[in-house]
């Protein structure tokens, strides 16, 4: 019994230590899941992290949460790919220096015998315009993130209010929504990088793809000091020159999956 | 169904590999839940002795409120959590939020009704002789507390080790109040989310079975203090 | 002699109804007292009360001289030992169950170590130290518990049905230990029982207790009824009493048993209070004959075991009964 409680004694003294007494500095930047997922990060950061002798905390959520926590202060660094959005929270005076960074794109992805005949379709529209017609079934994220933001925008373009039973709102990451369009045979919006991911393990294609609308652009954005004066401001600031500068652009433009680039850098001087 | 079978070839694999990055989510798991149990036991046992053994109006309107705590769903506790721990929440000055540290927190509040509750469980259940016995020998009521606790021994312990079993399984308060930051704030159970939304399944299989063993393990204590007792 | 206990208008309600009310009670250091009547005539009851364990709503106790406060509480439960009527022992070994009660008052081990060790020899349980407590029989459990209680040198000894579940030899141990512990040690001893004719310990003084209240006698006629006539008369519905001091209120009457008068039938004038019946039960118990008559109410009489009539006595006899004034008593 005394050997128990020694042991869990010393357990709780180095959790403590782990978790007061880290030196080492860290920089807490909030993104999306398909950023985190797309694996981009573990080749973008540790530059950085090792010339700074730093570590980035990368805490992977929605974009809406990403941003509130940007709005909070609980993040010194916001990364994400919904521009208006981005240009609300500037706007808001939660966030400054915002920079491009870099774009990817989404692709209509569904089922190999294409059931709403999507596949000729010229614009992204004119796709979702079929795909209401069709009434084949369209696995949305429904959770407000930049994937979500993108297909309300191309809904509203197509003047198109997307409601009834084929149209299933997941409330979930890109992982889980495409399992789900596998398991249903359903079509979904999704991004590239994320896609090729599950290249192979699930049985979807591309149906439609190219047309500028589905450019996805990432944005990042240091939290203003101004409304949380503890944030890391300084630091925030060295990681977004790096990652828009010619170091964090080249590991941006050669970072491949299965073979292909996801993000094409775009950082403006 | 070989799909099935090759996530556990793949698992047992992974595990006997020893993967520091697995290993590190373990060690992570373990720190946060051991330290949350730690606390909420060294407050929670005293505090359902407490309860049990004192006179007072409201006994049982307080019960009401333990077994509804002890009902809470963990998502819950994570967003009032986070709520508190954020920089413009009230103990947002703590820097705690997104550390292991602000995870044991958050845990520490989901155990200890749990322990509170089945310390008064357990020494309610005792032999209401024992009370009168201690007091009749001439002991102060502290006296009579450390005395009772010792013959309940074997339910308090239990109790502590359920607690412990729900720390270790949750995902709700881990990932609001940890971030599941690489590296640094990563659970079992947080990992296992992500790596299935990822599409990850090896891994989070070989996570969950990891989780399953220490699950294993636990309830393999408690069913040989349960034996030890007769 | 000094008292180890007075008792003054005592009143004690585990709810709202008192359970237990003694205007005046006082016991002598060094007394053997007995405390008889049937289940809940409230005898546990005042035996916690002695052992500190419930405070009574009402009344005054001092305990060998001093008057009790909540605050010495502790203090004088640690004078008083208590033998539950079913004693609990803790989940250890014998030895370990005997020390902790002197750990509380701080014995040094060594010394507790003898006591326990000599208390386990006065009981009789000598080598039992590492033997595991709850698996030990009913008598010897019991006998742990007394050891437990003696190791600790009380002032006091409060056994609660202390006969009940003993065999011959544990009673007669049992007896040995109680009238050493008195007349050597100076213990003031008080032990409950609901059947004093089982009950071989000398006890200086047997209080009577019925429905929490202290009765002059054993509840060997107790009868219910209604008084008559401006209190003179008490009639229980088979017999009419006459009283010779008038009652102003009462619903129960008590004869003493060995204020009764057994006559074998015949002649004789008829004083107030005589009756006719048949002998219904007739026994000996240790001293003294029980006769139980039946003259309309069952009457039980005492008579001496060398009274000549105890001898000639019959079941089914024809007899008189004449009640003394002063064997009657109205509740």
């Amino acid at each position: 019994m005394k050997r128990v409680l020694s042991v869990c004694l010393i357990l709780a003294i180095t959790a403590f230590g782990a978790a007061a007494g880290n030196a080492q500095e860290r920089l807490r930047m909030s993104t999306t899941t398909s950023t985190e997922a797309s694996g981009l990060l573990s080749v973008l950061l540790p530059p950085f992290e090792k010339a700074n002798n730093v570590k980035v905390d990368v805490i992977a959520v929605g974009t809406g949460k990403s941003l509130k926590l940007g709005e909070n202060g609980d993040v010194d660094v916001v990364f994400v790919h919904a521009r208006p959005a981005e240009d609300k929270f500037v706007a808001d005076g939660y966030g400054i220096d915002r920079r491009d960074v870099m774009y990817n794109d989404y692709v209509i992805v569904g089922p190999k015998n294409d059931p709403a005949k999507i596949k000729g379709a010229k614009t992204a529209v004119e796709a979702f315009k079929r795909l209401a017609e069709g009434k084949a079934d369209f696995i949305s994220r429904g959770d407000d993130s930049g994937t979500h933001q993108k297909e309300r925008e191309l809904w509203k373009a197509a003047g198109i209010k997307p409601e009834g039973r084929w149209y299933i709102e997941a409330g979930q990451g890109m992982g889980p929504v495409l399992q789900m369009a596998f398991d249903k045979k359903a079509y979904a919006l999704a991004d590239r990088g994320t896609f090729i991911a599950y290249e192979g393990k699930l049985d979807l294609v591309i149906l439609s793809e190219g047309d500028k609308a589905l450019f996805n652009p990432y944005g990042i954005i240091a939290v203003n000091p101004k409304k949380h004066p503890k944030v890391k401001y300084d630091l925030a600031k060295k990681f977004i020159d790096y990652v828009t500068g010619p170091e964090g652009q080249k590991v941006i433009a050669d970072f491949k999956v299965h073979g292909k680039q996801l993000f094409f850098p775009d950082a403006k001087k | 169904m070989d799909y099935i079978f090759k996530g556990f070839l793949d698992a047992g694999r992974l595990m006997a590999s020893f993967d520091p990055d697995v290993w590190f989510i373990v060690w992570t798991s373990l720190q946060v839940s051991l330290l949350a149990t730690l606390l909420a036991s060294l407050a929670g046992v005293p505090l359902g002795a407490l309860i049990a053994l004192r006179r007072f109006r409201g006994k049982p309107i307080l019960q009401v409120i333990l077994n509804t705590m002890m009902a809470l769903p963990t998502v819950v506790i994570g967003l009032l959590g986070y709520a508190f721990l954020s920089r413009r929440g009230p103990l947002g000055a703590l820097e705690l939020l997104y550390t292991p540290a602000g995870i044991s927190l958050g845990l520490f509040v989901l155990a200890l009704p749990t322990v509170v509750n089945l310390t008064l469980a357990a020494i309610q259940g005792l032999d209401p002789r024992l009370i009168v016995t201690c007091r009749l020998l001439g002991a102060t009521p502290i006296q009579q507390t450390w005395k009772i606790l010792r013959e309940g021994r074997f339910a308090v312990t239990a109790a502590i080790v359920v607690a412990f079993g729900r720390v270790i399984s949750e995902v709700g308060i881990a990932m609001m109040l940890g971030g599941n930051i690489r590296g640094f704030t990563r659970t079992m159970t947080t990992a296992i989310a992500l790596e299935t939304a990822k599409g990850e399944f090896e891994l989070g299989l070989a996570l969950g079975m990891v989780l399953l063993s220490v699950a294993l393990g636990v309830n393999g204590m408690l069913f040989l203090l349960q034996r030890g007792k007769t | 002699m000094t008292l180890a206990y007075t008792i003054k208008d005592l009143s004690f309600a585990y709810t709202v109804e008192p359970v237990l009310r003694i205007s005046e009670l006082e016991i002598g250091r060094g007394e053997i007292v007995g405390l008889v009547g049937p289940n809940g005539s409230g005898k546990t009851t005042l035996l916690h009360i002695l052992a500190f364990l419930e405070t009574p709503q009402r009344g005054e106790i001092t305990f060998f001289g001093r008057p009790v406060r909540q605050t010495d509480l502790v203090t004088v439960r640690r004078r008083v030992a208590l033998l539950l009527q079913s004693p609990y022992l803790f989940h250890e070994s014998v030895l370990s169950n005997i020390l902790w009660g002197m750990h509380l008052r701080g014995v040094k081990p060594a010394k507790a170590r003898q006591a326990a060790l000599k208390a386990l020899d006065l009981v009789g349980l000598q080598g039992f130290g590492h033997r595991y407590a709850r698996s030990l029989s009913g008598g010897e459990s019991q006998r742990v518990a007394l050891a437990r209680a003696l190791a600790l040198e009380p002032s006091v000894l409060l056994l609660d049905e202390p006969f009940s579940h003993m065999d011959r030899q544990a009673v007669q141990q049992t007896e040995e230990i109680v009238n050493r512990l008195c007349c050597d040690n100076g213990v003031t001893v008080v032990f409950t029982t609901h059947a004093i004719e089982k009950v071989h310990v000398v006890a200086h003084r047997l209080i009577h207790l019925w429905q929490g209240r202290m009765v002059p006698t054993g509840p060997e006629n107790l009868f219910k009824g209604v008084l008559k006539n401006k209190g003179t008369l008490f009639d229980t519905g088979n017999i009419l009493v006459q009283l010779e001091n008038p009652a102003a209120r009462g619903d129960y009457i008590v004869i003493d048993p060995s204020g009764i008068g057994i006559q074998l039938d015949g002649t004789g004038e008829t004083p107030p209070n005589t009756y006719s019946g048949t002998v219904k039960g007739l026994s000996q118990e240790n001293e003294r004959v029980r006769v139980v008559i039946d003259v309309g109410e069952d009457v039980t009489a005492f008579l001496a075991a060398g009274d000549p009539i105890s001898g000639a006595l019959r079941l089914g006899m024809h007899v008189t009964v004449a009640v003394g004034p002063y064997a009657i008593s109205v509740l």
